[in-house]
């Protein structure tokens, strides 16, 4: 199993608060990976820094051995929190944005998904809901075969049939060649998704354990375990 | 399929697919969806199938054919076989429970026989 | 480079410019109506033609907000696609030119037709290129003030006396700084605009005020770009 992302001694302060305190970790390729936490944990920081969004910060962060910076944004495939698109795009629109920006794009399976989605072509991106925006920014970047998936809150006030076709693409999309990272505190939406999960709180990661472990070693769920450590964790 | 998220997945799948194959649903010689099919008609992680197909063709209840795909043995005996384990386990976790509660063999095979008459009657009226 | 100037330009589809123009029409309008129906004194026409003007800081900031961190957490893709900053720059700068020729467009009609008026004259050559290098040092300026911004706001331990300063850098990364805009209209832009259209007297010739205007924009404009690709803070 090669790695695909490696993590050592990150720090990103804003101002005198640390975001990231001192993370270190590496992501393998071919895995589903869960970083979970509370907000306000560092989860949306750590994204952003392998997105190559936020360039300052101290430690190292390596893509397939590569800094983040122009060569990964074109094998990392990153989706935010929010609004995600220009405000003046159609569907359309951000299907060929993608198409003339990404290389590793593939459009003939966006048109698929978007009529799987119930998304129209012609539809501001701007007036749709919630549900069918969170299904049109999955359906967009899942459709790249991109190195590394960083994904921030897929799931954020997405109703249950969105979600579950939603993850239905994420399969679909996974191949041994990448790699999906879930930031997200919606642990029982991705409960059989999983390989392994990191806890992160305050800045640091806490805990690196592989799903089925947890559920081997101490006969809980994802989500069990991690109120039990995060409970722990407000206790000391 | 119905899961349980405090037990390994990859067990549940394996004893899903164990008594597919006990109770005739699956047929020594059927073939298997692929990996990736498997894991989105059980909307689970493709790892976590990859990891039972692994397990279950150690123990040689499923074969890989090179260029082919995935299928089940052609053990006449597996059915059999899988069948006696699957039902060995649930007797074993039945019995074990009821020891636990406190009640002795006779009192077991006392519920157990009533159990079973009334199951009887109430196929007789239907 | 060709598909970014395509995207850039599809922002006059947006809502934003649609507001702007409609708010640039509606002051020709009233000015002409206004000009046309009082009686005009001495460079009144100037004067009512100013509040066109405002379009042209609201052009800057629609086409640059992808840099402006408030405005980039809702529209992040300009930061994810694998292209130099320096291309999407140059796009956004050269997607904003017609939208400044539209808004001097309606500012030079208020003066074609009042220009009887005591004062009043129409622009030759030398202004015109002058008008267009102002435009493109408001946004040079503008751009490279958020480059700099984004790479001190968080970098700098500012002490507890000096927090208040710590605050103006991050409000002018921040914010769409009308109240920084205000200063470089104050300090550059003004004295430009002063020695293009109201005076024949300038210390140094036209010809090295003009080229001075753009080569500042270009190095402000690359230092912007090399600052944004190697310090992003988004």
């Amino acid at each position: 199993m090669s790695e695909i992302l490696s993590v050592s001694n990150l720090v990103k302060r804003y101002g005198e608060k640390a975001a990231l305190n001192g993370v270190n970790c590496h992501f393998e390729q071919g895995k589903i990976y869960g970083l979970l936490g509370p907000n306000a944990a560092g989860k949306t920081t750590f994204l952003k820094i392998c997105a190559a969004l936020i360039m300052i910060y101290k430690g190292q962060v390596l893509i397939d051995g590569v800094r983040p910076g122009l060569a990964t944004k074109a094998k990392v495939a990153y989706l935010s929190d929010g609004d995600y698109f220009l405000d003046w795009m159609r569907v359309s629109d951000a299907v060929n944005y993608f198409n003339d920006f990404f290389g590793d794009f593939d459009k003939v399976r966006a048109l698929h998904l978007l009529h799987e989605l119930e998304l129209e072509q012609s539809s501001p991106v701007r007036n749709l809901s919630k549900g069918m925006k969170a299904r049109l920014k999955l359906a967009v970047v899942l459709s790249r075969r991109a190195r590394l998936f960083l994904l921030d809150e897929a799931f954020d006030g997405v109703d249950p049939v969105s979600r579950e076709k939603i993850i239905d693409i994420m399969l679909n999309t996974f191949d041994q060649e990448s790699t999906i990272i879930l930031a997200t505190h919606h642990i029982d939406y991705v409960e059989r998704l999983l390989d392994e999960v990191k806890l992160l709180h305050r800045g640091e990661i806490i805990r690196e354990i592989a799903a089925d472990e947890i559920r081997q070693n101490s006969g809980q769920s994802i989500g069990e375990y991690y109120l039990e450590v995060f409970r722990h964790e407000k206790a000391t | 399929m119905r899961y349980n998220d405090r037990e390994p997945i990859y067990l549940q799948i394996m004893n899903e697919i164990k008594a597919q194959i006990a109770f005739g649903k699956l047929v020594p010689g059927m073939q298997l969806p692929t990996i990736k099919e498997q894991a989105l008609i059980m909307r689970v992680n493709p790892n976590t199938v990859a990891r039972v197909y692994a397990l279950l063709e150690q123990e040689r209840v499923i074969t890989k054919q090179k260029g082919l795909g995935t299928f089940v043995s052609t053990n006449e005996h597996l059915a059999r076989e899988l069948k006696v384990e699957i039902v060995e386990n649930l007797t074993s976790r039945f019995v074990s429970e009821m020891l636990r509660l406190g009640l002795g063999s006779a009192e077991i095979l006392k519920y157990l026989q009533q159990f079973l008459a009334r199951a009887k009657d109430d196929q007789d009226t239907l | 480079m060709k598909k970014l100037l395509k995207y850039q330009l599809m922002n006059y589809r947006g809502l934003g410019m649609q507001l702007i123009f409609g708010y640039v029409l509606f002051m020709t309008f009233l000015g002409w109506l206004t000009l046309s129906r009082t009686d005009v004194f001495a460079n009144m026409t100037m004067l009512l033609s100013l509040p066109i003007l405002v379009g042209i800081p609201g052009i800057s900031v629609i086409h640059y907000r992808h840099y402006i961190p408030m405005s980039s957490a809702r529209e992040p893709l300009l930061h994810l696609i694998p292209l130099p900053y320096f291309w999407s720059l140059l796009a956004s700068l050269l997607a904003s030119l017609p939208g400044g020729a539209a808004v001097a467009a309606c500012y030079f009609m208020l003066f074609l037709v009042f220009r009887h008026q005591p004062g009043i004259y129409l622009f030759d050559g030398w202004q015109w290129l002058m008008l267009t290098g102002i435009y493109i040092l408001a946004q040079s300026t503008f751009v490279c003030q958020l480059a700099v911004g984004g790479v001190l706001k968080d970098r700098l331990l500012w002490p507890k006396k000096l927090s208040f300063l710590r605050k103006l850098v991050w409000w002018g990364a921040d914010s769409t700084s009308t109240m920084y805009a205000m200063f470089w209209v104050v300090l550059v832009i003004s004295p430009l605009y002063y020695y293009t259209m109201f005076t024949d007297y300038i210390p140094i010739s036209r010809a090295l005020l003009a080229l001075s205007v753009y080569a500042s924009s270009a190095v402000l404009f690359y230092v912007a770009s090399c600052l944004f690709e190697k310090y992003s803070n988004y």
